[in-house]
């Protein structure tokens, strides 16, 4: 083993359980940001594909290299602006009119920097003489070292949604220093494709962080997955090649692994992208005996890389086992159905990321495997604690239409069941702190945990804070006619709060959170279409239609109806399980702190 | 299609079947409405507010009306004056009038019983019931407040301590919770029993203590909601219970029912006895045969201080808002049941064909029909 391997490994070994540590104090609410951000980091393969694609070392490479160029660039681009998209509505108001001004000037700030950039890299020529004292490798390297901090301290800004876009900010910064240090990289001869590629690139990637709507989200994800393997893939090929007979069995090992995660990561994420958008069915693929075909083709794709890894030069192994890797990315994904996708899309951030570290290794660049293994490691902790959320093992999951085809019965209100999202009481406090308007749902869950004194309060605390705040009654909420209106007046909330059915449901869609402390059938959307559902035809509350909808409630058990409440499953639906009293005392604690 | 409004003849019946407010939307289905003179007097709606809302006022109805909302089940006489194959939509105590039922079906009367509305989620807002046994509830403990000689809440000032009424109510349904929100709203310390051990967390959510009787009581709710008979040895046990907690209380409201029965016995002589002077005793079962041994229907029973009464139509002493309650349920039915102005039965669906028990000369009910 060479001094740099083992350092390598060491990096990467530190780096993964660094991830765990970040990741893990990252709130459930940031999940997704987190996903297109280490995404969007992930895009630091776009140091070695810039000197792969400028390097001139042949018409492969640099075709294959200005592939990797834009791919990459495409998820920097739209990674980071997808990002930002998402931590904006975590804004205070307070913040939201400074930030316009620091918005103006970032701009320009970043225009300058690009025309200071084109401009020395078109006079490179005439500059090289002047700069022939400094040692710019040097330089670049230090300022990898930088980028690398800056990407920690990025993931760090996750914790908490009130430094997650400064965070944020500083890992764009890294970006930009570590792509920018590159373009003066040695190697590089020949800017046109690289420009080109970077120019395409993107266009692509802003056009799909800016235009894409916020539920096609996981899309994006899958689909910039896929063009990050791909990159990893085409410049491991590329790799390959170039050496050629001077391949060492080190050297062969990660191309190995480069080409095989990327290959299956290619795949299986664009079949998660196209089922999600609908153009493949969403149902699992199952065939008898997928099992054993499955375990039987990653046994000959091991066997293909063993074998290479002993005979380096055994070349026509060598796309065998890339193409098995393709095939069986699409295989390892056919059967996992639609409403399962996230933790997959997860699963595959994790192999794309170690996709990139093993590509780290192969050029060299510890850059690439500290974030490498920082994505990996992120992936697959979330794929785990998403696959908590549903209550189901992650076996179960990746597995689990083997064996036996569940099939649903006709219009059971079970539905395509999917995430619901969590959210811990303190972090409510920095929603509330961007809300105007809150429209709350009390039900029998109120009334069971004799939450009613706690909700007046909390209303209070948010009147005083200039917050709209209204109660929703539905005509069946609670156990009895005039259930909660017993409770109400008992924690002397005034009669002009109270607002009935008709009365409020014009109201919800300007609303900008929907609370609904242990109401569940009368915010049940499967009412207004499920023919099947006993709740057919009742006239419901149209909680769905607020901008928020967070729910405080015991567990996910069903209501008095014993049926599963769709709303649940709705990615504007929080959440908050606990007993009602409780979850709003700490609100209150937590927002008068 | 005109719908017609009687006056309610039975003795006492204040309620009427339609209240003004509620006039515009049956004119928006495009009914005409016809009231009689003087039908919503007793709820404190006089006939000019009903001719404000459109409504046309006469003095008979049912020889002209298509569809007649009513209360009380219409007399023979009425029966007799109705137009042949008309509507009728009321209370029409299917199971004990068995007269008026057949009388209906002579008539060729496409009529609607109320009482027999199916407990669907989209139903409730037709449910006459739970309607009229919320008011009950409600204003059995008014009653019972300005009956007993002392406060319901607590007390404490220079001139002494007045300790808080303790109210006991047994059967935990919709009047029963409603009584225990009453209760609690005046202040008094409230204990409530049911069969049904599902209903303990919903008499706890309303402030109130459950009872526990310590009994097994398997498969005490039927599919209905309503408690199923026991038997005559859980009974007894029950009632060695029921003396302690009764014999501790100043209020007892029971309400007791079990569908198409006698309702339970549940306070006995010896119970009465052992309660203290001034006690009082609401018995919203009374039309039944009374949850206790000594109500007697509508009248005041005094046995060694302690107050019986047997109200049997409480809804009746409320009825404003009575009215508007039970006029909403069966607005609610009759639009559903109309299309374009007209009458449109589709009767597959269970929302039209539960409460119907007589059409076009048959009793077409088979629950109805079995029991008469």
């Amino acid at each position: 083993m060479t001094i740099e391997l083992e350092i390598g490994l060491y990096i990467f070994m530190l780096a993964g359980f660094l991830g765990y540590h970040l990741i893990s104090r990252v709130p459930p609410l940031l999940h997704t940001p987190l996903m297109s951000a280490t995404n969007a980091m992930s895009g630091i393969s776009l140091v070695g594909s810039l000197v792969v694609a400028g390097a001139a070392y042949s018409p492969l490479s640099t075709a294959f290299g200005f592939v990797a160029v834009t791919c990459s660039t495409t998820n920097v681009v739209g990674g980071f602006l997808i990002t930002d998209r998402m931590l904006r509505m975590f804004r205070r108001d307070q913040d939201r009119l400074a930030k316009r001004e620091l918005g103006r000037g970032a701009w320009l700030a970043a225009a300058g920097l690009l025309a200071g950039v084109l401009a020395l890299l078109r006079w490179r020529e005439e500059l090289r003489p002047l700069l022939r004292g400094a040692d710019l490798t040097q330089a670049l390297r230090f300022s990898y070292i930088l980028s690398a901090a800056l990407f920690i301290l990025g993931l760090k800004g996750l914790s908490s949604p009130r430094h997650a876009r400064q965070g944020m900010f500083l890992a764009e910064l890294g970006m930009a220093m570590a792509v920018i240090g590159t373009l003066f990289h040695p190697d590089i001869v020949a800017y046109r494709w690289i420009i080109v590629g970077l120019i395409l690139g993107s266009v692509v990637g802003a056009s799909m962080g800016l235009w894409i709507p916020m539920t096609a989200v996981p899309q994006r994800t899958a689909l910039s997955h896929s063009l990050g393997a791909l990159a990893a893939t085409l410049i491991g090929i590329s790799e390959y090649i170039r050496h050629g007979d001077a391949l060492g069995q080190v050297l062969m090992t990660t191309i190995g692994l480069e080409v095989v995660i990327g290959g299956l990561t290619f795949t299986g994420s664009l079949m998660a992208a196209a089922k999600l958008q609908g153009l493949l069915p969403g149902a699992p693929v199952t065939y008898p005996g997928q099992n054993a075909t499955n375990f039987a083709l990653l046994a000959v794709m091991v066997g293909s890389l063993v074998c290479l890894i002993v005979t380096p030069s055994a070349g026509s192994v060598f796309p065998l086992m890339v193409g098995l890797a393709l095939l069986f990315g699409f295989l390892l994904v056919i059967p996992i159905g639609a409403a399962d996708m996230p933790v997959v899309i997860s699963l595959l951030n994790s192999y794309a990321g170690l996709a990139d570290a093993a590509m780290g290794f192969v050029l060299m660049n510890k850059i690439q495997i500290i974030t490498g293994s920082l994505d990996g490691t992120s992936g697959f902790l979330l794929s785990l604690l998403m696959c908590r959320a549903m209550n189901r093992s992650a076996v179960n999951v990746l597995f689990g239409a083997f064996g036996k085809i569940e099939k649903e019965a006709e219009g059971t209100a079970a539905g395509a069941k999917g995430t619901v999202r969590r959210i811990a009481p303190e972090e409510m406090g920095v929603l509330l702190d961007s809300v105007r308007s809150v429209i709350i749902v009390p039900g029998y869950g109120l009334a069971v945990a004799q939450a009613q004194h706690g909700v007046a309060e909390l209303a209070k605390v948010l009147i005083k804070r200039g917050i709209d705040v209204k109660y929703a009654i539905h005509p069946v909420a609670g156990r009895m006619p005039g259930h909660m209106n017993v409770l109400l007046a008992e924690a002397n909330v005034p009669y002009d709060q109270l607002y009935q059915m008709d009365q409020i449901n014009p109201y919800f869609a300007e609303a900008d959170m929907a609370l609904i402390v242990g109401a569940n059938d009368v915010t049940n959307p499967a009412a207004r279409h499920n023919r099947a559902s006993p709740l057919y035809g009742m006239p419901i509350l149209e909680v769905d239609r607020a901008k928020s909808v967070v729910v405080l409630k015991r567990s996910l058990r069903p209501g008095f109806s014993g049926v599963d409440n769709e709303l649940y499953y709705n990615p504007k639906c929080m959440m908050l399980f606990g007993d009602a009293k409780d979850t709003v005392n700490t609100l209150i604690v937590a927002l008068k702190s | 299609m005109l719908v017609g409004v009687p006056k309610e003849t039975v003795p006492g019946e204040c309620r009427v079947a339609l209240v003004p407010a509620l006039v515009p939307r049956l004119r928006q289905a495009g009914l005409d409405v016809l009231l009689q003179s003087g039908a919503g007097a007793a709820a404190a709606l006089p006939d000019s507010a009903y001719l404000e809302k459109g409504a046309r006022v006469g003095p008979e109805v049912f020889a002209e009306a298509d569809v007649v909302l009513k209360v009380r089940p219409p007399a023979t006489d009425e029966i007799a004056r109705m137009k042949e194959g008309a509507a009728l939509i009321g209370f029409l105590q299917p199971y004990a009038n068995g007269a008026g039922i057949r009388a209906l079906a002579a008539r060729k009367v496409t009529a609607f019983s109320m009482e027999l509305m199916p407990r669907l989620a989209r139903a409730q807002s037709m449910d006459a019931l739970s309607a009229m046994s919320t008011v009950a509830g409600y204003k059995a403990v008014l009653l019972a407040a300005g009956r007993v000689p002392r406060f319901f809440p607590l007390l404490m000032t220079a001139a002494g301590t007045m300790t808080p009424a303790r109210v006991f109510i047994v059967g935990a349904g919709v009047a029963g919770l409603e009584a225990i929100g009453t209760a609690r709203r005046l202040g008094a310390l409230v204990e409530a029993y049911d069969t049904r051990p599902a209903v303990k967390e919903q008499v706890e959510s309303l402030g109130a203590r459950f009872v526990e009787l310590a009994l097994e009581t398997a498969d005490a709710e039927e599919k209905s909601g309503y408690a199923k008979a026991q038997s005559e040895e859980f009974y007894r046990k029950q009632q060695q219970m029921m003396l302690r907690a009764v014999a501790a209380a100043d209020v007892v409201i029971t309400t007791a029912l079990i569908p198409g029965q006698r309702a339970p016995l549940l306070i006995t002589e010896e119970m009465v006895r052992a309660m203290r002077p001034g006690s009082v005793v609401v018995d919203l079962a009374a039309e039944q045969g009374g949850n206790c041994a000594l109500t007697q229907p509508d009248r005041e029973v005094v046995s060694d201080g302690v107050v019986i009464l047997g109200p049997t139509n409480l809804p009746g002493t409320m009825p404003l808002h009575a009215s508007e309650m039970y006029a909403t349920t069966v607005t609610n039915l009759l639009a559903h049941l109309v299309k374009d102005g007209r009458l449109d039965l589709d009767l597959s669906d269970e929302l039209t064909r539960g409460p119907l028990v007589t059409h076009q000369g048959e009793i077409v009910h088979e629950a109805v029909k079995a029991t008469l």
